[in-house]
């Protein structure tokens, strides 16, 4: 077989919808074709971004530092914000919930603490055939989006479980009291998590300054205001009905919903960037090998 | 007992961050590092002959669509034969197929009314109509560009190379939410999944449909498995068994349509994986101990096998900690770390996690489309339902030598 350097193969619909030449001066326009003439056009495939340079990878981890000595100092105010604006969000329980402290990897917690409902056996049992219901229900009415019955049935299935084993065992592992200590270690811990997952993900993505810290801070804040939000929920619902319904809340909307925001927040960032950079930064990806 | 449930939990931890820390770096390199060239920067001027198969089953709705694509095609029409297989069709394919045939003499349709039917059936039978040793396959919903089977022969000047793989880009990616989701899915999954391990010279995958093989190679190999639920996985693993490499041609891409309901997505996600767990359990052993293979190729190779077990690991580990939670023994940090890789990880399925199909999306401009990423969430349990089900599937096959069904996923072209 006889091989030889290709010529350049031609643009297809993607490249020709490209805004490759932004802007620029008119007189340009036939320097322009020319090159266009003569340089094969660049494909998405071949793109890669400009890779890190020591003083951005530099910027990155300083704010990394900072944000992680700001949180370190911090801690206690912030949790302090934290169990006392979820406090005041939670409705009127009986007996009264109130703030207690507790001490977490060398740090100083603010947690709710409140005497949680005890149902009774009927009450059990009707949690029980509620969630068996709603697993018939997901299973058989075939209208409904199937993500939307898979995760009905699996929340119901949690449920059922859980009333299973207060009817059996008489009571769960925990009160009140451990939930709430749990769920603000576990808040805690995100928080100091969040930024260097969040620089792991970033470190090599040619965000500007800004970005980054809009990245990181953002995140946190929405981060810390949901938390809040989800705690004084948690908190209600333990207070009101009981722990039936607590596994399946922590196990589907506890941690895994803080991760969502992080994957919410890097989409914008990220989409921005795309926004950003077009197509003018990419660079030729290939070289011979 | 408690000890037990949490020492699974971490164990699955473990696996799981095994995974992150492989689409950690994968994507990284994808990002800034050089990429390598696929072959189609040269120039062959002395092109091979090429039969190019499309399988049809009931594809009266898309036989004419990828037809008409591949008679466009800019490769010399005396080089080229197309084989349209119909199998066992019982709508108008047959019809469509043989109003082509009669008009251009280099499409040789082939029809199967006998024996078993599905896909590699199918192939195995215009296999042994096929008279040029270069073998291209396009699904009948793929729509090739006019350059793609020029593009992906030239693979073939490699005397290394046993088969090469194109990228696949969903053309009905704004229909609904689920097809913008897969859309982005692919974006991860080729632009940086695949082009990275091409790049690394690890395991890049042929993917069964746009794509091709050397029809000696499959032939020596005893063509594709019949029983596979996934023949295109099957004929990787022994490909890479036998010494062969498998190129990726990011830039030639194939349009696909992809699945617009549920319950067609939740089928194919089932039959994959019980295709694929099938060939981890009956090529996973030979697959370490081959000699063609580099260490870190063979842990390529082995993690993209095991990836539709993580959901059924997982779905055991959250079940542990249900359990953990309600005995009030609860650890608070591999509790965490999980969530973390079912948001990150698994929420997509196992083929492109959010960090992958982030970048894919930067690189490819995808732009506002990014914002759907958080949407996944929502799937993240249909997804492990349905490959669940895939390996009971893959089980009971394998242990009571059960016949395959092949299920076709359904057309929705208007």
């Amino acid at each position: 077989m006889a091989i030889g350097v290709a010529e350049p193969l031609p643009p297809t619909g993607d490249q020709l919808a490209e805004p490759h030449h932004r802007g620029g001066h008119p007189g340009d326009a036939i320097a322009a074709e020319e090159r266009h003439a003569t340089v094969p056009e660049r494909h998405r495939s071949y793109r890669r971004l400009r890779p890190a340079t020591p003083r951005s990878v530099a910027e990155g981890l300083a704010l990394l530092v900072l944000i992680e000595a700001a949180l370190v100092v911090r801690l206690h105010s912030l949790s302090s914000f934290f169990g006392h604006t979820a406090l005041a969000l939670v409705p009127p329980l009986y007996p009264r919930a109130v703030l207690m402290s507790d001490s977490y990897l060398g740090f100083r917690l603010k947690e709710i603490s409140f005497v949680q409902a005890s149902p009774a056996y009927w009450v059990q049992l009707v949690w029980l055939g509620g969630a068996v219901l709603v697993i018939v229900v997901a299973l058989t009415v075939r209208q409904l989006p199937m993500p939307a019955r898979v995760l009905a049935g699996f929340a119901a299935g949690l449920i059922g479980v859980s009333a299973y084993y207060v009817l059996v065992a008489g009571q769960p592992g925990f009160d009140g009291d451990t939930v709430s200590r749990f769920y603000v270690r576990t808040a805690t811990t995100i928080w100091l998590l969040l930024p260097v997952l969040l620089t792991m993900v970033s470190l090599a993505v040619p965000f500007t300054l800004l970005e980054r810290v809009g990245l990181l801070v953002g995140c946190l804040v929405i981060d810390v205001v949901f938390s809040i939000v989800r705690y004084a929920f948690f908190v209600w619902v333990l207070g009101r009905a009981g722990p039936i319904p607590m596994p399946m809340l922590y196990l589907l909307l506890g941690p895994p919903l803080d991760f969502v925001y992080v994957v919410a927040t890097s989409s914008i960032a990220l989409a921005h960037l795309a926004r950003r950079l077009g197509h003018r930064d990419a660079q030729e990806a290939w070289s011979w090998t | 007992m408690d000890l037990i449930l949490k020492l699974w939990v971490c164990i699955v931890v473990g696996v799981m961050a095994i995974f992150a820390v492989r689409h950690w770096l994968i994507s990284m390199r994808r990002l800034v590092g050089f990429q390598r060239p696929f072959y189609h920067d040269l120039l062959d001027s002395d092109l091979p002959a090429v039969s190019v198969i499309v399988p049809m089953h009931n594809e009266d709705m898309v036989a004419e669509q990828i037809l008409d694509a591949l008679l466009h095609s800019a490769y010399p029409k005396h080089l080229l034969e197309i084989i349209p297989v119909d199998d066992h069709s019982e709508d108008g394919t047959a019809a469509i197929v043989r109003r082509y045939a009669a008009q251009h003499a280099h499409i040789k349709p082939l029809f199967r009314n006998g024996g078993l039917r599905g896909k590699p059936a199918a192939l195995n039978d215009a296999l042994a109509v096929t008279t040029h040793e270069i073998v291209l396959v396009f699904d009948a919903d793929y729509t090739p560009g006019a350059d793609a089977v020029r593009a992906l022969v030239t693979a073939f000047a490699d005397p290394e190379v046993g088969a090469v793989m194109g990228r696949v880009v969903p053309h009905n990616g704004r229909s609904t939410l689920l097809t913008r989701l897969l859309e982005l899915d692919r974006f991860g999954g080729y632009q940086v999944d695949q082009q990275t391990r091409y790049t690394l010279d690890l395991v890049p995958q042929f993917g069964g449909t746009a794509g091709g093989f050397r029809r000696s190679v499959a032939l020596s190999m005893g063509g594709f498995a019949v029983r596979a639920s996934a023949e295109d996985t099957d004929l990787t693993v022994r490909l890479y068994l036998s010494g062969w490499k498998i190129a990726y041609a990011n830039r030639v891409e194939c349009y696909e349509e992809v699945p617009e309901t549920w319950d067609a997505r939740f089928r194919q996600l089932r039959r994959w994986s019980r295709g694929h767990n099938q060939v981890l359990l009956r090529l996973g052993p030979s697959l370490l101990r081959s000699r063609y293979l580099r260490p870190l190729q063979r842990a390529d190779a082995l993690l993209i096998l095991v990836v539709y077990l993580v959901p059924p690991l997982l779905l055991s580990a959250l079940a542990a900690e249900m359990l953990l939670f309600l005995r009030g023994d609860l650890v608070l940090l591999p509790s965490l770390l999980l969530a973390l890789f079912i948001v990150a990880y698994n929420e997509f399925g196992n083929f492109a996690p959010f960090l992958q199909i982030g970048i894919a999306g930067v690189l490819d401009g995808a732009e506002s489309r990014l914002l759907l990423l958080p949407f996944f969430f929502f799937g993240f349990l249909f997804n492990q339902l349905a490959v669940t089900r895939g390996l009971v599937d893959a089980l009971i096959d394998v242990v009571w030598q059960r016949d395959p069904e092949w299920v076709k996923t359904p057309r929705f072209i208007r």
